[in-house]
């Protein structure tokens, strides 16, 4: 039950001034929780809009609605652990050419050959400037200081994705960042390279036939030997024991990741708030660094997953960041699942995304339990490489970092009644830069397809002034020229006349929130 | 964030859609409360829950678990599916503005439970600006953090937690406006 007198008590700690109305507040508040008009919803809707969703994803997964609707139907009606590894060790099997003897179902699965794995590690030449011009490219505005929108738990870079769903009305533009930093570094750069490698993931899709053996499925209800031509396109596995896991191999876009199967962990087994107490993990079980990563390496190790293409483990504790930032340290949260990652190695350098965090392998380690809780990021690693210009100019790298987190609003700010809002500055100094790749995604083909591009990587040594809001940790700039120019050149975002904090309107616009910047 | 649900966020990223289950049965009664609170119209809750929904499994690459629970990102959707709703001409109910004057309207159970106490309190919720009155239904119905909050609006937490008590003092104010207005229409 909502209590107005916590709500107060919260109102008094902003505003003192308030108590002096607590009469009136009080029944206004009491009054306001009573008339929420909120209902819940039918619960056949609810049955509705599930199977819809699952159809929706079945459709999204395949990008073949119909196929993928036939083959996750049968997948279901097949259901449960024994036949999917059945399914799996005949296809298995049969793409390795091992048929017959697999075909033995009762006796023991023969072990998958390590010599022989599913997804490949790759490089294929493919000429010069062979994915056609990059200033397409979409880069993602990155979650530069991650909450200028958002609040002490880093939220505002989930506003900054440029994502259709979130989108903002060109006319809503924000005067964000409030705070702007100006990026600066006074050494060297390295020697930089006129042409560069860009690598492009490759399409593999991993096929397992059935051709062959499906007379082995008749179910009884359906034949399935009765449908040609007939492939796996994922598969789910799950350990019904004990702190299990649920594995996932999607076949078509190549990719595994292990998952709890969280009825079997405590946490998922918690009927009380007693229960759900003793699991939530305080800062005293938080574990050092090294511990993470030995754990993550062990699971992996354990479990045959190879690391020969993945640095070392890097433990992911931008966590905190928020939490040290937080002056009630008991509101502060504290993830239960912590992040190792071990990064993706190629062409000898290590992997980052666009705001410079390490990219590849992640695993997450559930402190608590000290238990690897899931592993995302497995799979064909097949790139084609290309040669493409590359940016050689120091002097224009500087200017693009002091461009960097400014997206054209106007200083001052104009506030809706026309006063001016000044913005506080920072100046963070930038330590000395490595070439290395960050991962950036091209949706021009409709797809999603993974890029490569190699970038310096700076790391931010110190930022004098407000960093209230700050999160960065490196600072990346794409060393391929049509990608570079074309984040540099679209740096101001134009904007349209008027106050950059605009008046509120008949809706309420998310007015504030970073607007994901249309670079490309 | 729980586990089981960023476990589920992990497999929706990695391909496996059908984890959405997950995040769908976790969050839809809140999300559809958020939208019926808005709109009152159990049809056009269901149609933009369904809407939210959809969107949040397209997209569901692009939420870093890092950046913020889940829920706020989810109503953010839903929030910005209810602006494209209000906006479209197609829809003759609501601006949001509308929505509080609708409320009641189009749903005999609420109307029978509404007090004349209620109208005064929608008629001074409506005197808010939008974001204010946002922030204050999201802080006091959701039973959002401000942090919560922020994501959802696209503000500052300190900035939330200043309109909040700035549109509860504006409430305030505009209660006892209505009231003088109630017992002398003429004195104002």
């Amino acid at each position: 039950m909502k209590n107005a007198k916590m709500f107060l008590k919260d109102l008094y700690e902003i505003d003192p001034s308030l108590q002096e109305h607590e009469a009136e507040l009080l029944p206004m508040i009491e009054q306001l929780l009573k008339a929420d008009p909120g209902m819940a919803p039918d619960a056949e809707f609810v049955a509705a809009l599930q199977v819809s969703l699952r159809d929706h994803a079945a459709t999204l997964s395949s990008g073949n609605g119909a196929r993928s609707s036939l083959w996750n139907n049968i997948l279901y009606t097949l259901g449960g652990m024994a036949t999917a590894t059945a399914a799996f060790v005949i296809a298995f099997a049969s793409w390795q050419g091992a048929l017959p003897e697999a075909k033995n179902l009762a006796g023991t699965p023969p072990a998958a050959p390590a010599a022989a794995p599913l997804f490949a590690y790759e490089v294929q030449e493919a000429g010069p400037e062979a994915f056609g011009s990059l200033d397409q490219v979409a880069a993602e505005p990155t979650a530069t200081s991650r909450n200028q929108s958002g609040g002490g738990g880093g939220m505002g870079g989930m506003a900054a994705v440029s994502n259709p769903a979130v989108g903002m009305d060109a006319k809503m533009i924000a005067p964000w960042p409030m705070t702007q930093y100006k990026y600066v570094y006074e050494g060297t750069l390295p020697t930089l390279q006129s042409q560069v490698d860009v690598y492009k993931g490759a399409k593999s899709t991993t096929k397992l036939p059935l051709a062959g053996v499906m007379g082995s499925f008749n179910l009884g209800t359906i034949d399935l030997g009765s449908f040609s031509n007939m492939n796996v396109q994922s598969m789910n596995f799950y350990q019904d024991t004990p702190f299990g896991y649920q594995i996932y191999v999607d076949l078509q876009n190549a990719q595994v990741s292990i998952n709890a199967q969280w009825d079997q962990w405590p946490m998922g087994q918690c009927k009380d708030d007693a229960c759900y107490a003793r699991e939530q993990v305080k800062i005293g079980d938080v574990l050092s660094d090294e511990r993470l990563v030995e754990i993550a390496s062990s699971f992996l190790t354990q479990h045959g997953i190879d690391l020969s293409h993945y640095g070392e483990g890097i433990a992911d504790q931008m966590w905190r960041t928020d939490y040290e930032r937080q002056t009630d340290k008991t509101m502060a949260y504290i993830p239960d699942t912590q992040r190792v990652v071990f990064p993706l190695v190629i062409d000898g350098e290590t992997v980052y995304d666009q705001s410079g965090q390490p990219y590849g392998l992640s695993v997450g380690v559930n402190v608590k339990h000290e238990k690897v809780s899931d592993v995302y990021g497995m799979g064909d690693r097949t790139y084609k490489k290309s040669s493409y210009a590359g940016v050689t100019d120091s002097a224009a790298i500087k200017k693009f970092l002091e461009n960097v987190d400014n997206y054209g609003y106007p200083m001052p700010f104009l506030r809706e009644d026309g006063s001016k809002a000044e913005p506080t500055t920072a100046t963070v100094t930038l330590g000395e830069p490595t070439i290395s790749y960050v991962t950036y995604y091209d949706y021009t083909t409709g797809a999603n397809t993974e890029l490569l591009v190699p970038a310096l990587v700076f790391p931010v040594k110190s930022i004098a002034g407000d960093n209230t809001y700050f999160y960065r940790q490196n600072v990346v700039v794409p060393l391929a020229e049509q990608m570079f120019a074309e984040q540099n050149l679209n740096r101001p975002m134009p904007i349209e006349d008027g106050p950059a904090i605009m008046p509120a309107v008949e809706v309420p616009a998310p007015d504030s929130a970073p607007t994901p910047t249309p670079r490309g | 964030m729980d586990a089981a649900e960023l476990a589920a966020i992990h497999a929706c990223q990695a391909g496996a859609l059908d984890q959405f289950d997950v995040l769908y049965r976790q969050h839809v009664d809140a999300i559809y409360r958020f939208l019926h609170r808005r709109t009152s119209v159990r049809e056009v809750a269901e149609d933009l829950t369904s809407t939210t929904f959809l969107k949040a499994m397209e997209s569901i690459k692009s939420y870093d678990p890092d950046r913020g629970p889940l829920i706020a990102w989810l109503y953010r959707i839903a929030r910005n599916t209810l602006i494209d709703h209000a906006r479209s001409p197609a829809s003759k109910t609501m601006t949001l503005d509308e929505t509080f004057e609708i409320a009641g309207d189009d749903d005999a159970t609420l109307k029978a439970t509404r007090s004349v106490d209620n109208k005064r309190l929608m008629a001074a919720l409506q005197k808010l600006t939008p974001v204010q009155r946002d922030i204050v239904t999201l802080r006091l119905w959701e039973g959002l953090s401000y942090q919560e909050i922020s994501s959802v609006v696209g503000k500052s937490e300190g900035n939330c937690k200043v309109l909040f008590s700035r549109s509860v003092a504006a409430l305030r104010a505009a209660l006892i406006l209505l009231l003088l207005l109630l017992i002398s229409p003429h004195s104002l």
